[in-house]
């Protein structure tokens, strides 16, 4: 574990220095956890796919100057951060572009074979019963149970007391409990 | 007891079993036996997480994954202007400050590492200063050369690039002998930034052509020298890294060497003989990468909604599709998990029996 802080602390040190290698590693290291942080937001992988480039993208712009090394003492942290904002740009951007009609006509247009045969009926309940959530519990949901974050990781990411964050994790399977319920 | 009071009670009791049986400190049945009066309720969010835990993870595609990376390392923009020749003329005539150094941290960042670094005496710094790529004090490394820029002007800073380049080459003939070359092209990236942005400096400075050319002349002499030995001696596999640093170097100096024919004036007047104000300012448009900030800069929207695209506001979008899925890897091994990507031992950790058996979807 401490290797694997001091590498990340060297590759955000080297990244920020214009090193596109180690940055590159950075991304290995966390593509996985921001496109799922993203894809189970927004609901559509080629959307997510786009989010976590451009995650990656601003991330490196923002790294090199006028950012205070102690922001990105936990690079994971601030990569989630910029996801999220982008999640929110994402949505203000498109406001209600969610109509059910546009989501059933993407899936349409999208066939996909590698998508379709790997599609999980599971995963996709999952999805949606996320999906009815707002947008705090739904943060919750996925960094404490789909990407395995603990409650003060989480309450970092998420700009809030670890107290509120057990509160919100409390209610949000709550909720999620009574979707599968009324499922 | 109120239900507030019952509420507040389950979540606290609901996060410290998760947290226990995180760090494998308790098991399911034991955190239920513990709190029989919550039992029921906790059964039921414990196998809620179950039930989410062992949902198959998502996933990039195959085919996402394969292409995004190189894809991405192709987009992104140089910290050091890509464009650094029409930068370096930009800045010959008009005047601009200290703003593309390369620091990765602000200035009180820098003096605590270098007052940190004098409280745990030289031996760290020197041991730092002998570090190679991929190793722990590496990064020490590199905030102690960002501190010796920070206290230097233009000038010190472009021989300090120089000399930062060359430690680079240093490294990577280390790296060699060590056989090390997996380290290889961080190094070479460390090379390309410290000398590309040798130049700009060098464009920044209130000397004249000849001066900046017999400047450049003697660096790019002793590095090519340097690589030469290198290339020499370089197993086949450090040959593409060395190659790359060849080239950069070439182009570079090849660059360097038909600018300042072109900049040589017919007469005695220099660009910097023209006035200009020293380093007074940040020149407009001098093609800063985009918009460089705060990570919460990121909230703002950036794209305009698409005017077709009403639809119910709020409503997050129905599953398009689900992407590769993999078997949530935590919740069967009771493993306990660090958090780390692909985390491992869920929270609800099966051994021994998860409460309510981990139920069946609806």
């Amino acid at each position: 574990m401490v290797n694997t802080i001091d590498t990340e602390a060297n590759l955000v040190s080297l990244s920020a220095r214009g090193n596109k290698q180690a940055f590159g590693k950075l991304y290995d290291l966390y593509l996985e956890q921001i496109y799922r942080y993203i894809y189970y937001r927004v609901s559509d992988y080629q959307e997510a796919e786009d989010l976590t480039q451009a995650a990656f993208i601003k991330a490196w712009e923002k790294l090199p100057r006028g950012v205070n090394k102690a922001k990105i003492n936990n690079f994971r942290a601030w990569i989630y951060k910029i996801a999220h904002n982008l999640v929110i740009d994402f949505y203000r951007g498109r406001k209600s572009l969610a109509s059910l009609d546009e989501v059933a006509e993407r899936r349409d247009r999208d066939n996909d074979p590698e998508v379709v045969t790997t599609e999980h009926e599971t995963t996709r309940c999952l999805l949606q019963a996320i999906s009815h959530l707002d947008d705090k519990l739904k943060q919750v949901i996925i960094l404490r149970f789909i990407n395995q974050l603990d409650h003060a990781e989480t309450a970092q990411i998420m700009g809030l007391k670890e107290g509120n964050v057990r509160v919100l994790q409390h209610r949000a399977l709550v909720e999620i409990r009574k979707y599968y319920g009324e499922g | 007891m109120s239900d507030r009071f019952v509420n507040d009670k389950v979540v606290d009791i609901l996060a410290t079993c998760l947290d226990d049986i995180k760090q494998a400190k308790r098991t399911p049945d034991e955190c239920l036996g513990q709190y029989p009066d919550y039992q029921d309720e906790l059964t039921i969010l414990l196998d809620t997480i179950l039930l989410i835990e062992q949902t198959p993870l998502v996933s990039p595609r195959p085919a996402f994954r394969n292409s995004a990376r190189r894809e991405l390392l192709e987009k992104l923009p140089d910290n050091q202007s890509v464009t650094f020749w029409d930068r370096l003329r930009h800045t010959w005539q008009i005047p601009t400050i200290k703003v593309e150094r390369r620091f990765a941290m602000s200035l009180i960042v820098t003096l605590s590492i270098l007052g940190a670094a004098l409280l745990g005496g030289w031996g760290v710094a020197y041991a730092a200063s002998d570090s190679l790529p991929g190793e722990t004090l590496y990064g020490v490394k590199l905030a102690l050369e960002d501190v010796r820029l920070v206290l230097a002007d233009d000038e010190i800073d472009a021989t300090l690039y120089g000399e930062f380049a060359q430690t680079r080459l240093g490294e990577m003939e280390r790296l060699m002998e060590r056989d090390r070359l997996q380290e290889m092209p961080l190094a070479v990236d460390g090379y390309k930034n410290d000398i590309t942005a040798m130049m700009q400096t060098m464009g920044r400075l209130s000397i004249n052509v000849d001066q900046k050319q017999a400047m450049l002349r003697e660096t790019f002499e002793i590095q090519a020298r340097f690589m030469a030995r290198l290339m020499a001696k370089a197993p086949p596999q450090a040959q593409d890294s060395l190659q790359q640093a060849l080239q950069i170097m070439d182009q570079l100096r090849t660059q360097t060497r038909d600018q300042l024919q072109i900049d040589q004036p017919e007469g005695a007047g220099q660009p910097e003989e023209t006035g200009k104000p020293k380093d007074t300012g940040q020149p407009a448009g001098t093609g800063e990468p985009g918009g460089a900030g705060q990570p919460e800069d990121a909230g703002k929207p950036e794209e305009a909604g698409k005017p077709e695209e009403a639809g119910t506001p709020d409503a997050t979008p129905q599953p398009a599709h689900t992407p590769m899925t993999n078997q949530t890897p935590g919740v069967g091994s009771g493993t306990p998990s660090n958090g780390q990507q692909g985390g491992s031992g869920g929270s609800g950790g099966q051994p021994g029996g998860n409460p309510g058996g981990g139920g069946g979807h609806p």
